[in-house]
């Protein structure tokens, strides 16, 4: 082979390698934040099999989102989340309070979320709560960064 | 009743695209750099394809499309970019033995071995993949991890099984193979530091005596991993692998670091790491060698051998290289393990070399990147140290070779000869391919909780 087409092989090896690395960059550039959507633009969440009738009545309390997102204990007339030992849930979040929030138990299928003056706040569904305020499977309970709910 | 979607607090949801389109665009380009470097080294050296070239060339693109396909069933989320750049080192370095097989008559075999491992190494980076479906589940038996990893840095110098090398005895004999625990050791500990630290960070930070302007822990805080260790490195120094001790080093020192967040500790670290260097310079014998190498590698011919003509080789290579298979990298030592960079250098010149030290840099921003995003602490901590790891190595290795550094015995990542750490490093690159998985899929965006407090709450982190 002459010197000439192994030296211009040569260029151009190392131009197409350069020309990968702007590629990536570009790759870098547009995936740097994430896009934020709104719920409804979502494809739709897997519908939990419902049989009509029923029983809505919790068996677990988890964490849906937020460092312990996974994490669930079943469920009991009293539960205290809070960052000390003897919470129900051990909250590791750094806007939770020691003794942030309670929920005790109405009937079968509702427990009251009572906000014990924690410095953040408690939040079901986005609201504030500033009285004891019912909660079922159907609600969001958020405590800083961490998103909590009852599952049947 | 149909479902209701989970109110989140603000409705809206964070999204990373995935982009795995992109990511099998780039893992067939990055392929051709390998293949292309072979190529390339047999028309230049024999004016013809490799003789198997279909072979190759299929078996090569093959491995990549199961790997992607495997990711693109198992992680859709993962981070696009980290595959191909490994693929490319890994192929960049296959080229390079390849290359060096040539020089010989008959021509050496290194490079199927090589191919062979290789295929090893994603295998099992595809099981990883495939069984491990959140990496939390590797935090649960910390202490177990430690025995194992111990077990695993102990066993070259068990009789019959360990093998010594090149003065340091870290080889295991199995069969025809051998293997070098402490690379999957590293790993093991990874976890295991990762797990403890997480576990810990919080009396870490803040329990403890003040006392110079730095937070001490508490003693039985620190205490059972500052043992664990010592006792690794205690024993990477008894078996005389002074890199792989200061891997381990450097990974503990950056995972207090990022669980503890207090810069007292890397500070710490380095004066730490000071002294034992002067204490190393001064005790040893192995140790001002290397120092000299470094410092005026020209004083003694003999002793520096082979950093001289690495040296002399990428200067040869210059700006552009000499082009595939047109220099002469076999002139140096070992050009294939410790110093392939500089073989690499010589042949693709500064230019390549650049290219290659910024690929090692994409694979390690984005495993820090996932590190950021991780929503969990434990795979932020483990994300963040395994990339931290590769750095240091990529760091420590090429910085030797170009004099930057005193040169430490660590295999450049991906492109070394040698089984044990190829195997290792794709087990870590499938680890972090899991947690960016993890880390990237579409979460509900938690907004920061002052914006949905009244705008003359104030939000206090730590409680009243």
């Amino acid at each position: 082979m002459s010197d000439l087409i192994a030296a211009t092989l040569k260029i151009v090896f190392l131009a197409l390698l350069w020309l990968f690395i702007g590629i990536i960059a570009d790759v870098i550039r547009k995936d740097l934040f994430g896009r934020k959507v709104k719920a409804s633009d979502l494809p739709p969440a897997e519908p939990v099999p419902t049989r009509r009738g029923a029983s809505r009545a919790p068996t677990r309390f988890a964490i849906t989102q937020g460092a312990q997102q996974g994490l669930s204990v079943p469920i009991a007339p009293v539960i205290n989340l809070g960052r000390t030992a003897d919470s129900t849930i051990l909250l590791e979040d750094d806007y939770a309070s020691s003794r942030h929030a309670q929920l005790t138990q109405q009937n079968a299928e509702t427990w009251l979320v009572t906000d014990l003056q924690s410095t953040n706040g408690t939040y079901l569904n986005g609201k504030l709560v500033t009285e004891p305020t019912p909660m079922t499977v159907d609600d969001i309970l958020r405590i800083g960064r961490t998103m909590m709910r009852l599952e049947v | 009743m149909s479902v209701a979607q989970q109110p989140s607090a603000t409705g809206e949801y964070i999204i990373y695209r995935r982009r795995r389109g992109v990511e099998l665009a780039l893992l067939f380009a990055a392929c051709s750099f390998g293949a292309a470097g072979w190529v390339l080294t047999h028309l230049n050296l024999h004016g013809s394809l490799p003789p198997n070239f279909a072979f190759g060339v299929g078996i090569w693109y093959g491995l990549a499309l199961i790997a992607h396909l495997v990711v693109r069933f198992r992680a859709p989320y993962a981070d696009p970019l980290i595959l191909p750049a490994v693929m490319l080192l890994n192929g960049l370095g296959l080229a390079m033995i390849a290359r060096l097989d040539q020089v010989r008559d008959p021509v050496l075999n290194d490079a199927s071995r090589q191919m062979m491992w290789t295929t090893i190494g994603m295998s099992l980076f595809v099981l990883v993949l495939w069984f491990l479906k959140d990496h939390r589940r590797l935090q649960r038996f910390p202490y177990l991890m430690f025995i194992s990893g111990f077990v695993m840095l102990l066993l070259p110098l068990l009789p019959g099984l360990g093998r010594a090398a090149g003065g340091a005895r870290i080889w295991i004999k199995l069969g025809p193979f051998s293997f070098q625990p402490a690379e999957v050791a590293k790993i093991l500990l990874a976890f295991a530091f990762a797990a403890y630290f997480y576990e810990k960070k919080e009396v870490l930070a803040l329990a403890g005596k003040r006392f110079l302007g730095i937070d001490f822990p508490r003693a039985r805080d620190l205490l059972p991993i500052a043992l664990m260790w010592m006792l690794a490195l205690a024993i990477m120094v008894f078996q005389n692998d002074l890199g792989t001790a200061l891997l381990f080093f450097g990974l503990f020192t950056v995972m207090i670091y990022v669980a503890t967040q207090r810069p007292a500790w890397p500070i710490l670290a380095g004066l730490g790491f000071a002294v034992a260097g002067v204490l190393a310079a001064k005790f040893t014998h192995h140790v001002p060698r290397r120092l000299g190498a470094w410092l005026h590698p020209f004083d003694d011919f003999q002793q520096s051998y082979q950093i001289i003509m690495a040296q002399y080789g990428m200067a040869w290579g210059g700006l552009f290289g000499r082009g595939w298979g047109q220099g002469r990298p076999q002139v140096t030592p070992l050009p294939k393990d410790d110093f392939i960079a500089a073989s690499l250098a010589e042949e693709i010149g500064l230019v390549g070399l650049m290219a290659i030290v910024l690929l090692y840099g994409i694979v390690i921003a984005r495993g820090m990147k996932t590190a950021l995003i991780c929503p969990d602490g434990y795979g932020k901590l483990l994300a963040g140290g395994l990339a931290f790891t590769f750095a240091l190595q990529v760091f420590a290795i090429i910085g030797g070779i170009t004099r930057l550094l005193p040169l430490t015995g660590l295999t450049t990542p991906f492109m070394s000869k040698g089984g044990s750490s190829l195997i290792s490093n794709w087990i870590i690159v499938g680890i972090l391919m899991v947690i960016s998985h993890r880390a990237r899929m579409p979460q509900r965006a938690t907004a920061t909780p002052q914006e949905l407090l009244q705008p003359n709450a104030m939000t206090a982190v730590i409680a009243k």
